[in-house]
């Protein structure tokens, strides 16, 4: 009893208002300035990869005529300066909890007045800058590649998009030359929450900005800049709330998404797929749907991706438009899953995505630049010619497959070559279980048929339509290479539940709408949808609904309009179907230009070419990433420890450095070579020498022959409106593709 | 102050004791109610496709394993230390028809080598306790072998330890073991990383792994050995075992050198013959015999083991640079077998390619040029030399 009064006592006691008021006053004071005190260091000595000055820039394979500005300048990658901008600045539609361009420049450090977003900053963050001049209509504040804006439809704010070329194009800095690869693997670590990164930052220093009435009068100042003045205060209440709505965004995205990350990306990586999943299924349909996404990859190198018939890590999509529609949607693209009246209500900009698209049809690989790294020893390089064309050829190709009119004859193909000769040395079913194609005696058929949404297949554009032919992607299964297995088999293991998007079209359809239901074969159970099946079918839905719109696809279904076939065909990309399916499997692609795509294997765990041709022994088992300096020695980055550095670890889950080796004894299980001649199914290392002629050999390795591309992109009509009008009109796209 | 922090600190320890007898009494519990093998049989394409990787992991773990611990010779992952290789015969009796199957099909007679060894890795002086391997090789086998022309020969190999239960319960558990091995902390396996998380203990596989850690025998011919893992026997299921005919001793043998076991062989050897009885439990269908898991015994009282061989072990001398040698090239691997005693489980399919693998890997590495062997040669060169492939 005694102790009960006395508890109540001292709780009066502290309870009385004086008392309380001072408590909460020091509480406040100490958070405040403990606050104030973290966001001063991160904002002064943040840590992260110390600035590389960069004295020149170089681009790399000129036209060896001048091709571009009326036959005034040279093309570098096959790109003049008006490919490369549409490819730097054209947006996709992504959103990033409603952050606007103009804040993104105008936003200070969340501590003092000095700008966040400068080159400096960001370009120590990996991001990279245009080598051309700085007043540029596309890119009016200095911002980094890739960064650029869309208008929002309805708001008609001036959206951040972050597109393709952010993370899709690279500069490695060689003794203060940067070296420009375009559509190879970016270096920035944009996904990570980490308050000194990007996008963290900026919602940090956004949340200051509101919080403090001085930094944001400054703010709203510079954003305002050009609101009439009868306006302003209208104008800065707007921002206001449009800034706590993003601050509120970025505050649910984190409590969804913070733990779902367990393998830190670092620097130049993203659980791609990981994240596509948990934005779609996740943030757009429900929470249940969040997986652990462990499996970050390297953001893959583009030149000569539209040439193959299977793209991603895992050679999982075959058609260019719903890999890049769900592309944009994974990089939180707006997508409405859940009303009816709005489903599959959209931000995704098709037409940008095929201007981009088509761009990258004309993107040439890298060419070793021998008077900045180092002339080519051609002898030791014809040494390592022979060993490729002896070991590495029969899985990197490229195994062409051409057609003849149109069409690939398949009936006499067993007759006039071997099966490897398409399908390189290991063909696996989408189980991943090895197919043993000496027990094939026909080819089965294409893939096109009269069932397939073109309708019946005419030759001349059906399958390949103008590619004509294409490079055949093998899928080598995961225990034969031996690599990190995370990435494939988060995907095939992981299952999402989408019956409230189906519940949302029976009710539609009960209303009378033509909105399809999953196909049952590929979606037996929507509570259990696979992660490529239901994106496929969203994804698809989103395609359909822009084609629809545009008159190509019938306005109350599915089937394509009469007589625009070729549009549909051209747009979906080759008229390729999306058939997703999960390999069980990594896919080696060609190899021309890889020595400028470090670090290796789809996970980036291993630094350079010298250590991937090694045993997994004597790779590097933890490294430091965060700048992009060459190592010409061992076509590979300088991977030293400095300050600031991405530790990467490769004993943590989907950092797995081993497989796809060069190692003694069996064949198999990860070692995929050197196999002895004298004794088949046995293997040894290369020897220092053999993996020095390969490195060598690299630096000038050439695939051959391309496909033909479209004849140009299709980016007629690009503009850089300052309205809301979409940057691609309609009819350019239309037009192309019903030429020739 | 410090006292209440030692109280509290006290009944935390307690707490923890507590929980670990708790966890422990719990997974004993759970492991005789379960049924053995639910939960370890695959049911989907999947699961199997999962397994093929899993096996990858295991290979690459075992590579780096071998690597580390040279010496600077390649050696084996498991049962590095070698006591001796020694000339055997292994009889074959008549016996009943059931047990007929394999090499047991006929009586006859074959020579073979046995191979005894301590199984740590790194190896470690023989006072210590550990488990004790015995690894058979018949030569000369007649019927039709189970591993592709290139890898066979016409051997019937049998690998035993002197315990009947394997710690490891499935070849997932064994990833996650073999990963702790390669990293160095193997004794993460058994607590968790860090070893607070009573969800993470393998309280039970700690508890077998410390029972088939055992003191030395008197000499490495004076145990029972026992196959753990269960196989075919034509229509059967078994698991065999080898059992010493008598208590061998090697009297005037310093027990407390580090290779004391090496050399009580030699002078028991070098003295009289020895022998085993080889023996086959019948799997017996209904009774609690998994094929699975090999964390539990199979019940004698369900099936005894029936002797239906004998090994023979003539006097000798074996302790030669040149037989060690060779015996370090040899590699003994229940895949090496004939039809009718096919390894049965995913343990055993799981050693088929890890044993393949660390062979041929030391092989290579150590520039050893071997393959199976045919005959009581005194050397590498006169197997290799006497062998038709």
């Amino acid at each position: 009893m005694t102790i009960h009064r006395t508890l109540i006592r001292i709780l009066r006691k502290l309870l009385h208002w004086k008392r309380l008021l001072k408590i909460i006053a020091a509480l406040i004071t100490v958070v405040f300035i403990g606050a104030f005190g973290f966001l001063w260091y991160i904002s002064a000595f943040p840590n992260i990869p110390p600035y590389t000055e960069i004295t020149e820039y170089r681009f790399l394979t000129p036209s060896d005529e001048k091709v571009c500005a009326d036959g005034e300048q040279h093309s570098y990658q096959g790109w003049c300066s008006e490919q490369r901008q549409h490819y730097y600045r054209t947006p996709q539609g992504t959103e990033f909890f409603g952050l606007q361009y103009d804040w993104i420049t105008n936003l200070e450090k969340p501590v003092g007045k000095s700008p966040l977003v400068t080159r400096e900053y960001m370009q120590r963050l990996g991001y990279i800058y245009d080598p051309a001049p700085k007043a540029n209509e596309n890119n009016p504040y200095d911002l980094p590649v890739g960064l650029t804006w869309h208008y929002d439809p309805e708001t008609k704010a001036k959206m951040l998009d972050v597109s393709c070329a952010a993370c899709h194009s690279a500069q490695l800095t060689y003794r203060g030359t940067a070296m420009v690869i375009d559509g190879g693997a970016g270096g920035h670590a944009l996904p990570s929450l980490e308050p000194t990164q990007f996008i963290a930052n900026s919602i940090v220093s956004l949340t200051t900005t509101y919080i403090n009435p001085f930094k944001f009068n400054r703010f709203a100042r510079k954003v305002l800049k050009d609101a009439p003045k009868e306006h302003y205060s209208k104008k800065k209440k707007e921002l206001r709330k449009a800034t706590w709505s993003a601050i509120k965004q970025a505050l649910v995205y984190a409590k969804n998404n913070g733990s779902l990350y367990p393998t830190q990306e670092g620097y130049g990586r993203t659980d791609a797929l990981g994240r596509i999943a948990n934005t779609v299924y996740g943030d757009n349909i429900s929470p249940e749907n969040y997986h652990i996404a462990d499996a970050p990859v390297n953001y893959p190198h583009l030149w000569d991706i539209w040439a193959f018939d299977w793209v991603q890590w895992m050679g999982t999509v075959s058609q260019a438009m719903a890999r890049n529609v769900n592309e944009a949607l994974g990089t939180r693209s707006r997508l409405d899953l859940t009303h009816g009246d709005t489903l599959y209500d959209n931000s995704v900009m098709i037409p940008e995505l095929h201007c981009i698209e088509t761009t990258l049809q004309f993107l040439k690989p890298p060419k070793w630049p021998e008077d900045l790294m180092g002339k080519v020893n051609q002898d030791l390089a014809a040494q390592g010619e022979k060993i490729f064309d002896e070991v590495c050829a029969s899985c990197h190709g490229p195994f062409v497959r051409k057609a003849i009119a149109g069409e690939i004859n398949y009936k006499d193909a067993g007759q006039t070559h071997d099966c490897k000769t398409c399908h390189g040395p290991l063909m696996t079913n989408s189980a991943g279980k090895l197919i043993e194609l000496s027990d094939i005696k026909h080819h089965p058929a294409t893939k096109i048929n009269a069932d397939t949404r073109l309708g019946t297949p005419v030759p001349d554009y059906a399958l390949q339509y103008k590619r004509d032919w294409y490079w055949e992607m093998i899928h080598i299964p995961l225990d034969h290479i031996g690599t990190d297995p995370t990435s494939a088999t988060n995907m095939i293991n992981n299952t999402y539940d989408i019956t409230r998007v189906v519940d949302l079209i029976k009710a539609e359809r009960a209303k009378g709408s033509f909105l399809a239901l999953p196909d049952p074969k590929l979606i037996p159970d929507p509570s259990k949808t696979g992660f490529a099946a239901g994106l496929s079918f969203i994804g698809g839905q989103v395609r359909d609904k822009q084609y629809r719109e545009w008159g190509l696809v019938e306005a109350d279904g599915y089937k394509t309009v009469a007589g625009k076939e070729r549009q549909v065909a051209d747009l979906d990309g080759f008229g390729e179907v999306d058939t997703p399916v999960n390999w069980r499997a990594y896919r080696p692609r060609p190899l021309e230009g890889v020595w400028a795509t470090a670090p290796f294997l789809h996970n980036g765990s291993v630094p350079s070419i010298y250590q991937l041709l090694s045993p997994a022994e004597e790779r590097d088992h933890t490294f430091y990433l965060g700048r992009k300096e060459y190592d010409p020695t061992v076509l590979g980055l300088d991977v030293t420890k400095f300050k600031g550095a991405f530790k990467f670890d490769t004993s943590i889950t989907g950092n797995s450095n081993v497989g796809h080796e060069f190692n003694d004894g069996l064949c198999g299980d990860g070692v995929i070579g050197y196999e002895l001649k004298d004794r088949p199914g046995y293997c040894r290392q290369f020897t220092r020498q053999e993996r020095l002629a390969l490195v060598e050999y690299l630096k000038i390795h050439e695939d051959g022959e391309r496909p033909q591309p479209e004849s140009k992109p299709h980016c007629e009509g690009v503009a850089w409106p300052k309205d809301t009008a979409s940057r691609v009109t309609l009819d350019a796209i239309i037009e192309i593709g019903a030429e020739q | 102050m410090i006292k209440k922090i030692l109280k509290w600190l006290s009944v935390f320890v307690l707490a923890y004791a507590m929980l670990f007898v708790a966890v422990f009494a719990g997974q004993m519990l759970i492991a005789e109610l379960r049924d053995p093998d639910a939960g370890l049989v695959d049911k989907t394409e999947e699961q199997k496709a999962n397994r093929r990787t899993e096996t990858a992991a295991i290979v690459e773990s075992v590579r780096n394993i071998v690597t580390r611990e040279r010496t600077p010779q390649y050696q084996r992952d498991a049962h590095s230390k070698a006591h001796g290789c020694v000339r055997a015969t292994f009889e074959v009796f008549e016996s009943q028809s059931r047990y007929n199957h394999g090499i047991f099909k006929e009586p006859g007679k074959y020579q073979a080598w046995i191979r005894f060894s301590n199984g740590s890795v790194p190896a470690v002086v023989d006072t210590k306790k550990d488990a004790r391997g015995m690894a058979i090789k018949v030569m000369n086998v007649p019927g039709e072998q189970l591993l592709p022309p290139l890898l066979a020969g016409k051997t019937q190999d049998f690998v035993m330890i002197n315990s009947p239960a394997f710690f490891i319960r499935s070849t997932a558990d064994y990833r996650v073991l073999e990963k702790a091995v390669e990293i160095g902390q193997p004794f993460t396996y058994f607590f968790g990383e860090h070893f607070i998380n009573p969800f993470e203990w393998r309280l039970r596989q700690l508890y077998i792994a410390l029972g088939t850690r055992k003191k030395a025998p008197a000499t490495p011919l004076s145990d029972q050995y026992y196959s753990m893992t269960p196989y075919k026997l034509g229509p059967h299921q078994m698991k065999y075992s080898a059992k010493s005919c008598e208590d061998y001793q090697a009297p005037g043998i310093d027990t407390t050198a580090p290779n004391f076991l090496r050399a009580a062989m030699k002078k028991l050897l070098s003295e009289q013959d020895a022998c085993f009885q080889f023996l086959v439990q019948l799997r017996k269908p209904g009774a609690r015999m998994p094929i699975e898991d090999p964390t539990v015994e199979w019940s004698e009282k369900d099936s005894p083991f029936v002797p239906i061989a004998r090994v023979h072990i003539p006097k000798q001398s074996f302790d030669t640079a040149a037989q060690n040698d060779m015996c370090e090239a040899m590699s003994f691997n229940v895949w090496h077998a004939v039809k009718g005693l096919e390894p049965l489980s995913h343990f055993n399919q799981l050693r088929r390619e890890v044993y393949l693998h660390t062979a041929a890997y030391r092989r290579v590495r150590n520039d050893m040029h071997a393959t199976e062997p045919n005959s009581w040669c005194d050397s590498l060169e006169q197997y290799c030399a006497g062998n038709t492939q």
